[in-house]
């Protein structure tokens, strides 16, 4: 390479080069601020980021996944975190130590539970979410079966008497054992049941000890449809979740009428075991937690639509409770709150 | 970086300082090694402070000898109802997996064409890196509904009329939603690569002296292989039975996944039933406390520590048991 | 007679060779059915989870005519003309490594970066280099001898902790500059960089300096044309560094070296050109595609319980690369450290020796440990101990890396094993000390082997659940972790708690489309695990 030709083309080079980096950086510095630091403001100021942490009854769990999700999408920077626990479960393992923002529960929170919480410092606030009618379900190839009573029910499952056979029970049942599938004790579900069906027992447990207990309610339905002879009971959500794969059956009380299991007998009341569903928010993090306060906001306004009823499966809140719920919500955040049974 | 020694050009000494180097560099590397004792340390810590204080409070004769597992509702802790459970998945698995796993082995360092075995090696190997949750939803999911199209099944092995022998009907029930021969089956499959590499590697390394002996005498392909090559690598055949056994026996979404969370005594002598039901192993019941409760006190969760010590006791005298097997009885050729 | 006698011996005698030759091939047969047993039933089980995830049954027949067409028989075509030319197989080789692990190490990058807030990333990955470059800068431009070897990494720790610490007050500096220029600085400064120093060992350092300024100042144009388009500066700049350079680099380097051979490039643009092109043509005629669960959404979104068409892993693959890079960061160099120990420094006898062969049991034996039990060690040590919240990323990465340290010991100490002594000895006869033997002659053989062990432990890593259970590993998270400290979440997570959901357009639907990406990011792993072996790698 000749050295006035290597100079030539150098200078030409170096030349182009600053020139060419002149001119990027110059448009780049057009680029440089972070104007595409938020990508759409939905009509909101600032965006609401943070953690949520919600545990508690896998009966509500699909509609605080629907609710929680939704609301995600429309906020992407609360990052959500969502667990199975059980109502007894949740309380006793994570909201009490003060892990968890809210703890759904399909039962109120027990006296013992609410001590627990004040020496610890929290004051739950009880927010009414929903209706749900719990179901009982057997195989759908159980033809000896269409309806059952509350007593014969108690009577299955009771720890004193704990039959082994379906005729143990009713003579005209066949004479095969029982194939049984239940909520795990740290359910809502399960303690509800025992409180309304099973009362009082002897025993020193509360209920027969035999049965398959599980979390996911799902494997109840997968578990009673595997099984000609087996029984179990849900809510009334991952009934309709396991479509045609068993059977509900009718419930009667105290001698009247069998009731099919339906989102309108458990909002009129004919449906014997229909029970409220709720969610218990910690009042200190309420207080402090804006984005919670707004993601309780939109969970009560949420509970009325008609989506719980169709695409989940409970009976939605009335206009009442949401008010009451709203108003519960304000109180929390000024700090005024007081539960009471 | 210069490794010239200050003391001048004919001295072979190394310089202070690469031998300080050298030392540091030494402990370093050391220490690294000194790491994997205290993660065996911090096993055998984490759990015994945990399951000690769980056997202070729950007898371990009860815990060992008792029959019926239902920490919640009945406060029970018996642990055999697992036990059976696991037992049973570990027999039957190890009966799809020990003579396959053999045979595969077999055809692999005797029989097989080095570019069949080039490709059958590495496919067996996929056997076992399928992540276990999916083994545990193909079960759940795809084989149970296949077998149970098959199934009940029953078959008159000793008709009545016959003398001397009582009749015998050989019946396999309709299988539930969960059910340990689902949960089995995928295990096998999943340990048959244990049972097959080692054992390949135990039939390769015996000398090639002893099958030509075997021709030179006149013996048959088959002759060699059954009666000079398999006796010959016996205690690594029987190391990787041990180390298979002792995989199945840990394994844990399968089982959860396929099986269900019905602990129960098994049943005699209708022996099939057990397969058709659901059942509960030590690995699953862990799962199932941990999902629960993994952050209370209170015997169940404590529980939790007990049932591990007891599986990590159990593997690992299977382990240990293996190594023993391997060193002990291994031929000197 | 004698003749009669004989023949009828011989009669008898091969009538007896004849059974016995039939019971050695049914010996025979019986074997290869128990060997193929297993990988056929699991081939069959495959199936139909791809079955259900891909829904083929549900495409026209046109549909499969249309790709057929378009990728099937070019790259059909393409592999027959290759066949015979070796040429042409090296350039197709280095072209697909460049175009499709470019691409994949872009959107992995991409995707990993933007969950942990590049910000972030970018201040810790700039404190994190500053000091080793201070180190070996000092170490080149000074004679005296230095202790570099282990001041690197603790440099790197003072780094990170410095990054640590100052992270709050100029993060919000940091933040006003746009999130490209992040990338620019994460991605294609490394790039250039590395451009750079592989031009000018060739050419000189002018050449690569230029060559490195070409790549930053192409990098910075990209971001200019896409800003003034509106379109996602930040990706199309990790694309332009990860993937467009290579690409471009080996083309190029392809194309001047091998002359024969360069057609050979074309081969990965055949299969994308074919995907891109089949999918066109359908969506421009309407044919009918398969009513696959394998879609973007499935990529990119977010889980969704009720509607399963809505449903996606994004949070879930995003968060198992991060747990398992996290891991792999933590029991790579104590699994090496601790297989170098026990292969070359620990001598066979005395009291030294007999710690080793402990050691080793030891090792052994952790390796049979059944998962659980690490769980519930990560359990015991991470939340109890040291008292991080539950289920967070370290905790996570921390327990899967203890679980996987025995598999990296072992395959490491096989790999050291398989280099022969000769190159050891003629080291230390050379004068080296036993340190610069192994970073020198050692190390170099063995890192293969190495890499394969230590690819093929996380590869199975990234299946393991039982542990993330017991540590209690959230279930439902809507965005990937955003931090080591954050909750984490994973894969196949995902896919054992959906299994309960029995819905047909999830049971047969989502969830095997789920588990059909988790074998698939499985399977990569696997493959690039046996390319290292089999194109590096020593033959035993």
């Amino acid at each position: 390479m000749a050295s006035s030709h290597d100079s030539g083309t150098e200078r030409i080079t170096r030349r182009k080069s600053l020139a060419t980096l002149a001119g990027a950086g110059a448009l780049a510095l057009a680029g440089c601020t972070s104007g595409d630091g938020g990508d759409g403001s939905d009509g909101g100021s600032e965006e609401l980021s943070g953690d949520i942490r919600i545990s508690g009854s896998s009966t509500v769990y699909p509609v605080a996944q629907e609710v929680t999700r939704s609301f995600a999408e429309q906020n992407p920077e609360v990052d959500f975190n969502l667990t199975r626990d059980g109502s007894g479960g949740g309380f006793n393992n994570v909201f009490i130590p003060g892990d968890s923002d809210m703890n759904n529960a399909s039962r109120p929170i027990t006296e013992e539970e609410l001590q627990r919480c004040r020496d610890n410092g929290i004051e739950p606030v009880e927010f009414f979410l929903a209706q749900d009618a719990l179901t009982v379900v057997v195989n759908n190839d159980a033809d000896f079966i269409d309806e059952i009573s509350l007593e014969e029910l108690g009577t299955i499952w009771s720890p004193d008497t704990a039959p082994e056979t379906w005729s143990d029970v009713n003579e005209d049942w066949p004479d095969e054992p029982f194939d049984l599938y239940g909520p795990a004790s740290t359910s809502g579900t399960y303690d509800y049941f025992i409180e309304a069906v099973i009362g009082e027992t002897e025993a020193d447990q509360d209920i027969r000890e035999d049965f398959e207990g599980t979390e996911e309610d799902d494997l109840i339905a997968q578990g009673v449809a595997g099984n000609e002879y087996a029984l179990g009971y849900l809510p009334f959500a991952y009934y309709t979740n396991n479509p045609d794969s068993v059977k509900a059956l009718s419930l009667s009380e105290d001698g009247g009428d069998p009731v099919e299991p339906s989102l309108e007998g458990a909002q009129s009341g004919n449906y014997p075991l229909a029970r409220p569903l709720f969610t218990y928010g910690h009042m200190g993090k309420i207080q402090e937690k804006n984005h919670l306060q707004e993601f309780i906001r939109y969970y009560i306004n949420e509970a009325d639509e008609d989506y719980i009823a169709e695409s989940i499966g409970y009976v939605p809140a009335s206009e009442q409770m949401v008010e009451d719920n709203l108003t519960a919500l304000e109180e929390a955040i000024a700090g005024e709150y007081e539960y009471s049974a | 970086m210069s490794n010239e020694p200050e003391s001048g050009v004919g001295s072979l000494q190394r310089s202070g300082f690469v031998v300080r180097k050298e030392r540091l560099y030494g402990r370093l590397i050391a220490a690294c090694a000194v790491l994997t004792i205290l993660v065996t340390v911090g096993i055998i810590l984490a759990l015994s402070g945990r399951a000690f204080s769980f056997w202070s409070q729950i007898s371990p004769i009860a815990f060992f000898t008792g029959t019926s597992w239902s920490p919640v509702i009945a406060e029970s802790y018996g642990v055999l109802p697992l036990v059976s459970g696991t037992l049973i998945v570990t027999i039957f698995s190890a009966l799809i997996a020990l003579p396959v796993g053999l045979a595969a082995a077999i055809y692999l360092s005797e029989y097989a064409s080095d570019k069949a075995r080039s490709i059958l090696k590495p496919a067996l190997e996929i056997l076992a890196g399928v992540p276990t949750v999916i083994y545990g939803y193909m079960a759940l999911v795809y084989v149970t509904p296949l077998i149970d199209s098959f199934l009940p099944f029953s078959v008159e092995l000793i008709p009545s009329g016959v003398p001397v022998l009582p009749e015998f009907t050989f019946v396999m029930p309709s299988l539930g939603t969960f059910n340990a021969l689902s949960a089995s089956i995928v295990v096998g499959i999943m340990i048959i690569p244990m049972v097959s590499s080692i054992s390949e590697d135990a039939l390769s390394a015996v000398p090639d002296s002893l099958r030509q002996g075997g021709y030179g005498l006149g013996s048959t392909k088959f002759d060699v292989s059954t009666r000079i090559v398999v006796p010959s690598a016996t205690s690594g055949i029987v190391a990787s039975y041990v180390l298979a056994i002792s995989r199945a026996i840990g394994e844990t979404m399968a089982v959860t996944m396929a099986m269900g969370m019905s602990p129960q005594m098994p049943y005699f002598p209708n022996v099939l039933r057990n397969l058709a039901e659901s059942s509960q192993t030590i690995t699953a019941a862990m799962v199932q406390i941990a999902g629960a409760d993994s952050y209370g006190g209170g015997p169940t969760y404590e529980a939790l520590f007990a049932l591990g010590l007891t599986l990590f006791a159990i593997t690992l005298t299977m382990n240990i048991l293996a190594e023993l097997v391997r060193r002990r009885f291994r031929e000197e050729y | 007679m004698a003749t009669e006698e004989t023949t009828s011996d011989q009669l008898g005698q091969s009538a007896e060779l004849r059974l016995q030759k039939l019971k050695g091939q049914v010996f025979e047969v019986a074997l290869v059915a128990a060997t193929l047993v297993g990988i056929v039933s699991l081939l069959v089980l495959f199936a139909q989870i791809s079955n259900d995830a891909f829904q083929p049954g549900t495409a026209s027949s046109t549909w499969f005519l249309v790709y057929f067409g378009t990728l099937v028989a070019p790259t059909a075509a393409f592999t027959l003309y290759a066949r015979r030319r070796p040429a042409v197989r090296t350039a197709n080789a280095l072209a697909f490594a460049a175009v499709f692990g470019g691409l994949l190490l872009s959107f992995v990058t991409y995707a990993v970066v933007d969950a942990l807030s590049p910000y972030d990333v970018f201040i810790y990955a700039f404190f994190a280099s500053l000091p080793p470059a201070l180190v070996l800068a000092y170490d080149r431009t000074t004679d005296k001898q230095t202790y570099t070897g282990p001041l690197l990494p603790v440099s790197i720790l003072v780094g990170i902790g410095v990054a640590a610490l100052v992270d709050g007050p100029i993060s919000g500096l940091v933040g006003i500059a746009a999130e490209w220029i992040m990338y620019f600085g994460l991605v294609t400064v490394p790039a250039a960089l590395l451009v750079a120093w592989r031009t000018a060992s060739r050419r000189g350092r002018r050449t690569g300096a230029v060559a490195g300024g070409v790549v930053a100042a192409g990098a910075l144009a990209v971001a200019v044309a896409s800003i003034s388009l509106g379109t996602n500066a930040s990706l199309l700049v990790v694309l332009y560094s990860a993937f467009a350079v290579p690409t471009g680099y080996v083309i190029w380097r392809s194309v001047k070296t091998n002359p024969e051979g360069r057609i050979g490039v074309a081969g990965p643009f055949i299969i994308l050109g074919g995907v891109l092109l089949g999918a066109s043509i359908v969506e421009q005629f309407a044919i009918e595609n398969p009513d696959s669960y394998l879609t973007p959404t499935l990529l990119l979104e977010s889980w969704d319980g009720l509607t399963a068409s809505n449903a996606g892993v994004y949070p879930q693959i995003v968060g198992s690369i991060i747990i398992v890079g996290f891991m792999a960061v933590l029991a790579f160099p104590v699994g090496i450290g601790a297989a170098i120990y026990l292969e070359e420094y620990a001598p066979d006898a005395g009291l030294r020796g007999r710690l080793a062969t402990l050691l080793e049991v030891n090792i052994s034996n952790l390796a049979g440990v059944p998962s659980v039990v690490y769980g519930l060690l990560g359990l015991a040590l991470f939340r109890r101990t040291l008292g991080f919240g539950t289920g967070i990323v370290v905790s996570a990465a921390g327990t899967l890396g203890l679980l996987i340290l025995p598999i990296v010991i072992v395959s490491t100490q096989e790999a050291l094993r398989s280099v022969p002594d000769d190159l050891r000895q003629g080291s230390y006869g050379m004068g080296a000390s036993r340190w610069q033997t192994l970073r020198e002659v050692v190390l170099p053989e063995a890192i293969p082997g190495t890499l394969t062990g230590t690819i093929l432990a996380l590869a199975r890593a990234i299946g393991e659940t039982a542990p993330l259970v017991i540590i209690a590993v959230a279930t439902t998270k809507y965005s990937p972790p955003s931090g080591l400290f954050s909750s984490a979440t994973a894969l196949p997570l995902q896919i054992f708690a959906a299994s309960a959901n029995a819905k047909p357009e999830f049971r047969h639907g989502v969830v095997p489309a789920a588990a059909v990406v988790l074998l698939i990011l499985m399977l990569l792993m696997n493959a690039t695990a046996i390319v290292i072996r089999n194109k590096y790698g020593r033959t035993n």
